[in-house]
């Protein structure tokens, strides 16, 4: 797993988007920018040659989940692992994640070690594929 | 309906018993019997005005009753979801002081571990007189830089242990906030309980609460313990064995 790679957290909630970062620096991730909604998100992710995409589902503007569909949608972004971040723990919502092609899905509240281990396997699988 | 059918009857009666005496002749009777008629007219007139005055004093017993939904809904409801709004800028405040303190103090502690390191195996070659005289009078230079960076730092650390300790007391003031928005709720939902049987028009609680939550684009955000949304999974196990029978 390349540690330089750029990731792009997008939470409506400054706290979470710190606590994220804080945590991906932790696993030794360093090179992160902030979105605070689908909205800001989408045309940074267009021109900004990201490797990973981190979103929470609810925010206003765009959801997480038009954000992940927006991205499937886009030629040059089709194939930029998502993860999602949440509080919606609805069997219906994380169907329609996966559907959607979501790559990992995590239920807030969390801890460091849920989110390691999801990214271990998000590019694992990536790895392989 | 049959206090007013007695009434015809007995106008009737009475309207026959003028026609009789007046065609026997007997004015001064049939005098009597209109005065007598208009005089019960004039009862039910007074029935009808004491029913009127009944119903208006109702009416504005229920308007005292309105005027209390008002003062919730004109005053007390914005200024609650202000203090609501206090709640997350509190919460906000002491979530971002925290975190500055640890990201200030993360990179001081992970310097100092670094430097102890580096000492501590320069201390080892030391001890096994692995060590030339001038490496060693470096050694103790190093040690008391070190030694003194390290009363600063846990100094640092100690400063920033109660700032975090002191950033927590957002808990005691957003709890009593809460508390007193519970209760404004709690208030309304009587109010409106009450207006709600006053105007006759009790609805089916449950079919207003289901259409509400059937609304496909609301999201239920968190779990509340004890208020669990019907189809969500308790939790990241349950998220991963979900994902992974759609193969994942």
């Amino acid at each position: 797993m390349n540690k330089d790679m750029k990731i792009l957290i997008v939470d409506d909630f400054s706290t979470m988007r710190r606590i994220i970062k804080n945590l991906l620096r932790d696993l030794g991730f360093s090179n992160t920018q902030e979105a605070d909604d689908g909205q800001t998100a989408l045309p940074m992710l267009q021109s900004g040659n990201f490797d990973f995409l981190v979103t929470d589902w609810n925010m206003p503007g765009m959801t997480g989940i038009d954000l992940l569909k927006a991205v499937r949608a886009d030629e040059k972004l089709s194939t930029l692992p998502v993860l999602l971040v949440t509080a919606e723990q609805k069997r219906e919502q994380i169907v329609e994640a996966a559907q959607a092609g979501v790559n990992g899905y995590i239920v807030k509240p969390f801890t460091a070690e849920v989110l390691k281990e999801k990214i271990g396997k998000i590019f694992e699988r990536v790895g392989a594929a | 309906m049959s206090d007013s059918s007695g009434m015809d009857e007995e106008y009737l009666e009475k309207a026959r018993r003028i026609i009789d005496e007046v065609e026997s002749g007997n004015i001064e009777a049939a005098d009597k019997l209109v005065e007598e008629l208009s005089r019960s007219r004039d009862k039910s007139l007074f029935q009808e005005l004491g029913k009127l005055t009944r119903e208006f004093h109702d009416s504005l017993n229920s308007f005292k009753l309105d005027s209390k939904l008002t003062e919730l809904t004109g005053t007390e409801i914005p200024d609650a979801k202000e203090r609501l709004k206090h709640v997350i800028e509190m919460t906000d405040k002491a979530a971002h002081k925290t975190m500055n303190v640890v990201e200030d103090l993360l990179p001081l502690c992970e310097t100092l571990d670094g430097q102890g390191e580096e000492i501590h195996s320069l201390w080892q070659r030391f001890m096994k007189r692995d060590m030339e005289p001038d490496e060693f009078r470096k050694l103790c230079k190093e040690i008391e830089v070190y030694l003194e960076e390290q009363h600063q730092g846990t100094g640092r650390v100690k400063n920033g242990l109660t700032e975090i300790l002191m950033a927590q007391d957002y808990q005691d003031i957003t709890g009593q906030i809460i508390s007193r928005v519970i209760n404004l709720v709690s208030d309304l939902e009587v109010s409106l309980v009450k207006l709600i049987k006053d105007s006759g028009a009790l609805m089916e609680e449950t079919n207003g609460v289901a259409s509400a939550k059937n609304d496909k684009n609301s999201l239920d955000g968190p779990q509340i313990p004890g208020l669990e949304t019907s189809g969500a999974v308790s939790g990241q196990d349950e998220v991963d064995d979900l994902l992974s029978s759609l193969g994942f």
